[in-house]
């Protein structure tokens, strides 16, 4: 059994200026152990797809239109507040975007990382304080013993990063769900951030849901991929076949907009045009128009569905499981 | 080779550091460039990288003269900008576009008022024909006519990119410096951007100073890298040469800190990470500013100051230069 379940997710937000359907029937599942990477533009859906499974949308606007998210049985979009409560923090970790915000600066680096132990462990705060120490060793903080007090605003950014994932792994979580943890850091201390969510997964044995716009972030931390367009997965395969042998247009059109994957100063392909308005219905592919190789046939009807090409390589372009691209 | 068109002259720009609330006291200074010499020629991409606080925007914000020069000289075309009577007209030929295109256009002007607004305070041509230069500038960044009339908040990131690459190529300039242009912008945005910059470089004869912190993106755009490191520039030789084969051991560590898009290629991939984070310009360590992260430092380098000397056909900034492994 997968440890983690995702059929038909669907996410709206409803707001003034309409309905926009920013996760459209989003469906995947997770091993144990397994690094899943979610890529794909701003707007394209793969946060909002997360939160979702944590229910951490604001409602309203947001509302889970439909679907499950089956995580080791439990429904996470139908549990109960309490049910909720005893899987956030304890069996699945999160980590925001940016450190500078996702802090309390109110409140020390200690209680912060103690938290969750306290409220998912019977444990006193003696053992959990020890335990936050050895926890903010291991993601690397030189001088913890004296830092494990100290308050937020004392850290550089790439230490507060270090902090949220410490406490997102305090707990030994058996999922962990990474929101672009990396962007903001500069290249060397992301080098050193994907370096600890490797060991520490080797270690725990987690599972990771890693989102980033980085493809190159991607190729060397995760297994398998999803690839997300307008709110809906394009392309799902291994990290291997994605780089070598993508088949859906969109995929291809990222990989020729690359820099690193081109030839010193050619002229990199661009997509004309921009993603498609959300609160709008979108018949056909959401793709179509952007698409070097939209046929009339693409711009209606409903949308194309994932087909499996190969074992364990799905994507939704009607022409290319046709065989014409 | 011709004349550099841009030359920077040993540029320091250094704050002070004061405390106490009535009574100010200098308690210090932060040396955020500390003796940067730079040449640019017509038409020549200049590739400016390093990480946060490394002072690559205060440089670029020094060229500009937005910030002052504490010691050195900034040259445009022979004439010395970091003297006082080096006021608009000598600036002119130097023009900046920013990282983040949702700050650094007005939102209160139409597109059109802001592409206009150079052109009217410089008065390079009578008022009649603005509105002609001004459509002529939409058309070379791919904006079309139709939209001046609109207002920043309805275009997306990057056509505001454009729109403000546009502005700062109103007043005909001959340098442009770009901090961080695509850094803001998704990956098909970026290449629009960056198609774009190449496409005025070359039809324009512009020189363009980059910087951006993606090192593959640097390398697409650039003829020359310049690695800076604390205020100093520790590499600095061609795109291939620095990025390709890196000399300097930050350098190297930055190189093999990127995440290729490769999968085989990472996970055979021996990748030098530094430990801790860069130390603060308040407080530099003493020697080769780097010699505290440096897997290659010796005795020397805690009181040794390198300077740019030539190495592998580049100028690198360490003592151990050339008696490193490859």
């Amino acid at each position: 059994m997968p440890l983690l379940e995702v059929s038909d997710l669907c996410t709206s937000f409803h707001t003034r200026g309409g309905v926009f359907r920013a996760v459209d029937g989003v469906s995947f599942t997770l091993a144990r152990g397994e690094t899943l990477g979610l890529v794909g533009e701003s707007g394209s859906g793969k946060s909002v797809t997360c939160a979702s499974l944590l229910r951490l949308l604001p409602s309203p606007p947001a509302r889970i239109e439909g679907g499950y998210a089956r995580f080791d049985g439990l429904d996470l979009l139908r549990a109960t507040d309490a049910e909720l409560r005893a899987v956030r923090g304890k069996r699945i970790g999160m980590i925001f975007q940016d450190p500078m915000t996702s802090l309390n600066p109110y409140l020390r680096i200690s209680e912060q990382l103690i938290e969750p132990l306290l409220i998912h462990e019977k444990i006193s705060r003696r053992d959990a304080l020890a335990r936050a120490l050895a926890m903010l060793e291991a993601v690397g903080i030189n001088d913890a013993a004296r830092r494990l007090h100290a308050y937020p605003h004392e850290f550089s950014g790439g230490m507060r990063q270090r902090v949220m994932i410490a406490m997102a792994l305090i707990a030994r979580p058996e999922l962990l769900i990474a929101d672009e943890p990396t962007t903001a850091l500069d290249v060397t201390v992301q080098a050193q951030i994907l370096e600890l969510i490797k060991k520490l997964q080797r270690e725990l044995g987690m599972a990771v849901i890693f989102i980033s716009h980085d493809l190159g972030v991607v190729s060397g931390l995760c297994d398998r991929v999803l690839v997300m367009y307008a709110g809906r997965i394009v392309e799902s395969t291994g990290v291997d076949a994605l780089f070598r042998a993508p088949r859906h247009p969109y995929t291809r059109a990222l990989q020729r907009s690359i820099p690193a994957l081109q030839a010193k100063g050619v002229e990199l392909y661009t997509l004309a045009g921009l993603p498609p308005d959300l609160s709008k219905a979108i018949p056909g592919c959401a793709f179509a128009e952007r698409c070097e190789f939209a046929l009339e046939a693409c711009r209606a009807g409903a949308p194309p569905l994932l087909a499996e090409c190969a074992p364990g390589h799905a994507h939704a372009c009607r022409r290319a499981q046709a065989g014409e691209i | 080779m011709s004349a550099p068109i841009l030359e920077l002259r040993d540029v320091q720009t250094h704050f002070p550091v004061e405390s106490g609330l009535f009574f100010k006291r200098r308690t210090g200074t932060v040396k955020a460039v500390d003796g940067v010499s730079l040449t640019l020629a017509q038409g020549e991409v200049l590739g400016l990288v390093g990480e946060s606080g490394c002072g690559k925007s205060t440089l670029a914000r020094t060229i500009m003269g937005l910030l002052p020069a504490t010691g050195g000289s900034v040259w445009l075309e022979g004439k010395n900008l970091t003297v006082e009577a080096a006021t608009g007209e000598a600036r002119r030929a130097l023009q900046m576009v920013f990282q983040d295109p949702f700050a650094s256009l007005n939102p209160r002007l139409s597109v059109g008022e802001a592409l206009a607004e150079p052109l009217r305070v410089h008065r390079l041509r009578p008022a009649s024909d603005i509105p002609a230069r001004v459509a002529e500038l939409a058309a070379l960044v791919g904006i079309p006519a139709r939209s001046l009339a609109k207002y920043p908040h309805e275009f997306s990131g990057g056509q505001r990119q454009r729109i403000a690459i546009a502005r700062a190529l109103a007043l005909e300039p001959r340098v442009i410096v770009a901090d961080e242009p695509v850094s803001a912008l998704d990956v098909s945005i970026q290449a629009q951007i960056l198609n774009l910059l190449a496409k005025l470089v070359r039809d324009l004869g512009l020189s363009l100073v980059f910087i951006a912190h993606d090192l593959s993106v640097v390398k697409h755009l650039s003829d020359r890298v310049a690695v800076m490191y604390l205020g100093r520039i520790v590499e600095l030789g061609s795109a291939c040469d620095v990025i390709e084969r890196p000399q300097h051991p930050y350098t190297r560590a930055l190189v093999s800190a990127v995440p290729r898009p490769d999968p085989e290629g990472e996970r055979a991939r021996r990748r030098i990470v530094l430990a801790g984070d860069p130390p603060s310009p308040l407080d530099p360590p003493g020697g080769c500013p780097f010699h505290p992260r440096c897997a290659h430092a010796v005795e020397a380098c805690r009181s040794v100051v390198p300077s740019l000397a030539p190495c592998a056909g580049r100028e690198v900034s360490c003592l151990r230069a050339g008696e490193l492994p490859s």
